[in-house]
C-alpha cells in the first residue's frame, strides 16, 4: 500500500489554507494569521465542548463524522502527481463523485436539522450550486479518464505525463480552467462564496456550520480543508507533466501546491465576490470548457 | 397661510408666543400643501402637554423653495394619521403616540417606534395598549413558498443592534421591516431642563460616529437662544468646519472600505480601514481626540490651530488624499465590483422624496438636498461647496457621492485653511432667552441633523427634540431593499449606513 499520498494529504491540507490567507494578506498590505494558525485553531477548537440544540437528531452528530470519513476515503484513492494511490480499481472515479456528494448531501442534512432560517438559506444555495456542479464534475472525470484512457481514476491521472501534453495540450489547458472554476466552486472560495464574511446572509458554506461548534466545527473545517486538498491534488496531477515517486516528485508537488494556493489567494484579492445570481453563468463557464474539450478529445480520436 | 405659519431660518430663535396656533386640520393641511408641492417635513413633534388635556404639536416643514416654515396645534387624545397620504410622517406619528399616547387614527402600521416609557403618564393609554419589544406583530406574507428570515438584535458583527425581520420567497426579499430601539438611552430627556453641565457631552455621544455634528448643532441651538450665533468668531467658525468636513472624510473613506469589504473585494477594504484611521488622527492632532469630543464648546471652540499644526495637518492631509485615490480608484475601475454596485437597492427619485431621505442617500437619488447649500450656517455662509449629486439611486450612486464628497470636503479644507483668520476662540455666553424656540440644522455626514430647543419662562429647556438624519432614512432602506436578493442585503445597509442610536435616542 502506497501512503505517502495520503500522508502528505492529512498533515499538509491546513497549511495550504494558510498560503491562500498569506496571499491574500499581503495583497492586502497585511502581514496575516501565522502560518501553522490553521492548526492552532483546530487545536483550540479540538480541546472546546460540543453543544447540541434540542432540535438536531443524529443527522447533526453524525455529519462531522461522514465528512472526514469521506474526504479521507477519496484521499485514498487520489494519486498526488507521481504517488500512487493507496486503493485503486476501475470505475472508482465515480465513488469518489458520489463520497463528495455524500458528504454536501449529510451536511445539507444537518443545516437543515437545526431549523435555523439562516442555515435552511445556506443548505438551498448549495444545493443549487451542486446541481450545477455535480454534471459538470462528472463530465471533467469522464473526460480525464478518456484521455488517460483509463476508467481507474489514479492510473488515467498518472498518464499525464510529457507524452500526452504534447499531444492533448489544448484539451488539458481546457480542462485544467474547468477543474479550477470547480475548485473555487466547489470549495465555496471566492467569487462564489466568501470564506471571511461575517455576513450570514450572504454565505453559503460557512452559513450551514453556524451551529457547529467545537470538536465538530474541528472536523467540519478539517474536512474542507481536506476537499480543498482533493481539487488541488486533481489539479496538480493534470497541469504537471513530470511524474515520478521519489523526491523529485516531492518538489514538484509543493512547489504545485503553493502555486495553486497563490493563484486562489490571487483571485481572491483581485475581484469582487459575484452576484449571487449570477454564480450559476460562473459554473456554466466551467461546463463550457469542458464541453470544448470533450469535442477536441473525441475528434481526435474519432 | 401668512397667519398659521411663521418663517424660521436655520440658527434662529424666535419667541414661542409669536408661533401661531392653528385647528389639527388646518396643521395637516399646511403639512400636506407643502410635502405635496415638493417640500417635506424636518420635524414634527409633541411639545407638552398645555392644560393637562391638549398636547401641543409642533411641525417643522421645508417647502419646494427650501424655506422653512413653523406651526404648531394643538390635539387631545387622537388626531387623524396622514400617513397614507404623506409616508415620510408615518415615523413622527409613532413617535407622537409612544411618547405621550395620542393615538393617530388610521395609521397603516402603528407600533412603538423606540418602545421608551411615555414622556409622561398616559391617560389613554389603556385605549390603545402597546405592544412589548417581544410581542409584537411584523407584517407577514403568506403562501406555501414563502419563508420569514429574523436577523438580530445581536449581530455577527460589533454593529450596534438592531432587528430586521423579512419575508423572502427564495432569494427574493418581498419585505423587510426593521425594528429598532435597543439603543434607547433617553438623551431627549436628559437635556430636560437644561442647559446641564454634561448636556454638551450627551450631544457628543449621542451618535458615536457623529460627534462634531451633534456637538455643533447643540452648541448652534444653544447660541441661538444666547443671541450669539453672528458674535462667533470667524476663527472659531472655521475650526468647527474643519473638524466637521474631517468627520465627513473619516466617515465617507471608512465605508467605501466597508464597502468594499462587504463584495470581499480585499485590497480597497484594507486600505481604506487604515485610512480611515489617518483622518482620525488629523482630527486627533486638531483637538487631542481622534473623534472630536470635547473640542466643539459654547461660544467656540476648545482648540486653536496654530500655523505649525495647520502646516502639518495639510501635509499628512495631502499623502491620506493621495493614497485614497489610489484606493478608492481600485472600485470604479474594477468590473466585478461595478456589476455588485450598480442597479442594487435602487430608491428612484420620487420614492425618496415620498420618504423624505436627507443626506447623501438623499443627493444619490438626485434630490437637492444638502444642509451646507440650503441652510448655510456658520463658516459655510462664506465658504461654498459644491453639490455632488448622482441619479441612479443604487448602491454605486451612494458610493460615489460619498467619492465625489471626499474630494469636495478636501478642495474645502485646503482652500479654507490657506488664510487662517485672527479671533478670539471662545466668546462670553449670555443667559438663554426664556419663552423661545430655537432651530440648528447641521450637514452631518449622514445627513441632516436637527436640534429644536424650547425654553421655559425661566430660559431652561422646556423640551429638546432631536431629529438625527438616520430617523428620515431607516425607511429608505427597508424599501430599497424590496425585490432584491437577500444576500445583497449587508452591501445595502452598508450603503446607507444608518444609526441605531441616533435613531433611539
Amino acid at each position: 500500500m502506497n501512503l505517502i499520498a495520503f500522508l502528505m494529504a492529512i498533515l499538509f491540507a491546513p497549511l495550504l489554507v494558510s498560503i491562500i490567507y498569506k496571499t491574500k494578506a499581503s495583497m492586502a498590505g497585511r502581514k496575516g494569521p501565522k502560518w501553522f494558525q490553521s492548526y492552532w485553531d483546530l487545536s483550540k477548537l479540538m480541546r472546546k465542548q460540543s453543544l447540541y440544540s434540542n432540535a438536531t437528531s443524529w443527522i447533526f452528530r453524525v455529519t462531522p463524522v461522514i465528512n472526514v470519513v469521506a474526504s479521507l476515503l477519496v484521499l485514498l484513492m487520489l494519486p498526488l502527481n507521481g504517488w500512487p494511490p493507496a486503493i485503486a480499481f476501475p470505475g472508482d472515479l465515480i465513488v469518489i463523485i458520489f463520497l463528495l456528494a455524500l458528504m454536501r448531501f449529510f451536511t445539507i442534512l444537518a443545516a437543515l436539522d437545526t431549523g435555523s432560517s439562516f442555515e435552511g438559506m445556506g443548505a438551498s444555495r448549495e444545493a443549487v450550486l451542486s446541481s450545477l456542479t455535480e454534471p459538470v464534475f462528472f463530465l471533467i472525470l469522464f473526460s480525464l479518464a478518456k484521455l488517460g484512457h483509463s476508467l481507474e481514476f489514479s492510473k488515467a491521472l498518472l498518464q499525464f505525463n510529457m507524452h500526452l501534453w504534447s499531444q492533448d495540450t489544448t484539451s488539458i489547458f481546457l480542462l485544467a480552467g474547468a477543474i479550477f472554476i470547480l475548485l473555487l466552486t466547489e470549495n465555496a472560495r471566492m467569487p462564489v462564496d466568501d470564506p471571511t464574511t461575517h455576513l450570514e446572509l450572504t454565505m453559503i458554506h460557512e452559513v450551514m456550520l453556524l451551529d457547529t461548534g467545537g470538536p465538530d466545527l474541528a472536523w467540519m473545517e478539517y474536512a474542507s480543508s481536506l476537499k480543498l486538498w482533493i481539487f488541488c491534488s486533481i489539479w496538480i496531477s493534470i497541469v504537471c507533466p513530470i511524474k515520478s515517486s521519489g523526491w523529485i516528485n516531492l518538489g514538484w508537488v509543493i512547489i504545485g501546491m503553493g502555486l495553486v494556493g497563490v493563484s486562489i489567494g490571487l483571485v481572491e484579492s483581485s475581484m469582487a465576490r459575484l452576484k449571487l445570481s449570477r454564480v450559476p453563468l460562473f459554473i456554466a463557464g466551467s461546463f463550457v470548457l469542458t464541453l470544448f474539450a470533450m469535442i477536441h478529445i473525441w475528434s481526435a480520436i474519432g | 397661510m401668512t397667519t398659521s405659519t411663521i418663517p424660521i431660518q436655520n440658527g434662529q430663535s424666535i419667541p414661542l408666543k409669536k408661533i401661531p396656533c392653528v385647528s389639527i386640520s388646518k396643521f395637516q393641511e399646511i403639512v400636506l400643501t407643502s410635502v405635496s408641492r415638493g417640500g417635506r417635513i424636518c420635524a414634527l413633534w409633541g411639545s407638552h402637554w398645555e392644560h393637562q388635556s391638549q398636547l401641543r404639536i409642533m411641525a417643522i416643514v421645508e417647502n419646494e423653495n427650501n424655506s422653512l416654515e413653523i406651526t404648531t396645534s394643538l390635539v387631545e387624545k387622537h388626531f387623524p394619521s396622514l400617513a397614507q397620504e404623506c409616508p415620510q410622517i408615518q415615523a413622527f406619528e409613532r413617535e407622537i403616540w409612544e411618547q405621550w399616547g395620542v393615538y393617530p387614527e388610521h395609521h397603516p402600521w402603528l407600533k412603538p417606534i423606540r418602545f421608551q416609557k411615555p414622556l409622561q403618564p398616559i391617560q389613554s393609554d389603556k385605549v390603545h395598549p402597546r405592544p412589548a419589544i417581544d410581542t409584537m406583530d411584523f407584517f407577514q406574507v403568506f403562501g406555501e413558498e414563502i419563508h420569514e428570515v429574523g436577523v438580530g438584535p445581536v449581530h455577527a458583527g460589533v454593529i450596534e443592534p438592531g432587528h430586521f425581520r423579512f419575508q423572502c420567497h427564495g432569494e427574493e426579499v418581498i419585505h423587510l421591516e426593521i425594528t429598532l430601539g435597543y439603543q434607547h438611552r433617553g438623551v431627549e430627556e436628559a437635556l430636560w431642563h437644561g442647559p446641564h453641565a454634561r448636556s454638551l457631552h450627551h450631544a457628543e455621544t449621542l451618535s458615536g460616529d457623529t460627534s462634531i455634528g451633534h456637538a455643533w448643532a447643540y452648541s448652534q441651538v444653544v447660541e441661538a437662544l444666547m443671541q450669539l450665533n453672528h458674535k462667533i468668531s470667524f476663527k472659531a467658525e472655521l475650526i468647527r468646519g474643519l473638524a466637521l468636513e474631517l468627520e465627513r472624510l473619516a466617515n465617507h473613506i471608512g465605508d467605501l472600505g466597508a464597502l468594499a469589504n462587504d463584495i470581499g473585494f480585499l485590497s480597497t477594504s484594507a486600505f481604506c480601514g487604515r485610512l480611515r484611521g489617518n483622518v482620525l488622527n488629523l482630527t486627533a492632532l486638531l483637538c487631542g481626540n481622534r473623534f472630536g469630543r470635547n473640542l466643539i464648546r459654547l461660544g467656540g471652540v476648545r482648540f486653536d490651530l496654530e500655523a505649525s499644526r495647520k502646516t502639518e495637518l495639510l501635509k499628512k492631509l495631502e499623502t491620506i488624499v493621495e493614497e485614497t485615490q489610489q484606493a478608492v480608484q481600485l472600485l470604479w475601475k474594477e468590473s466585478s465590483v461595478l456589476s455588485r454596485f450598480e442597479g442594487t437597492g435602487i430608491l428612484t427619485e420620487s420614492m425618496a422624496r415620498n420618504l423624505g431621505l436627507v443626506g447623501f442617500s438623499a443627493r444619490a437619488c438626485g434630490l437637492k438636498r444638502d444642509v451646507r447649500l440650503t441652510h448655510p450656517w456658520g463658516i459655510y455662509q462664506s465658504q461654498r461647496l459644491p453639490i455632488s449629486i448622482q441619479k441612479t439611486g443604487d448602491v454605486f450612486a451612494r458610493a460615489y457621492v460619498r467619492w465625489l464628497e471626499i474630494q469636495a470636503s478636501v478642495r474645502w479644507i485646503q482652500n479654507s485653511l490657506t488664510h487662517m483668520p485672527q479671533g478670539e476662540l471662545l466668546i462670553p455666553l449670555e443667559k438663554l432667552q426664556p419663552n423661545s424656540v430655537a432651530l440648528a440644522m447641521i450637514e452631518g455626514w449622514r445627513g441632516e441633523i436637527m436640534h429644536i430647543a424650547l425654553t421655559d419662562p425661566q430660559g431652561r429647556f422646556q423640551r429638546y427634540k432631536i431629529v438625527d438624519p438616520s430617523f428620515h432614512n431607516w425607511m429608505g432602506l427597508a424599501i430599497a431593499l424590496r425585490h432584491q436578493p437577500i444576500s445583497d442585503f449587508p452591501l445595502c445597509n452598508k450603503s446607507f449606513n444608518l444609526s441605531y442610536c441616533g435613531h433611539d435616542l
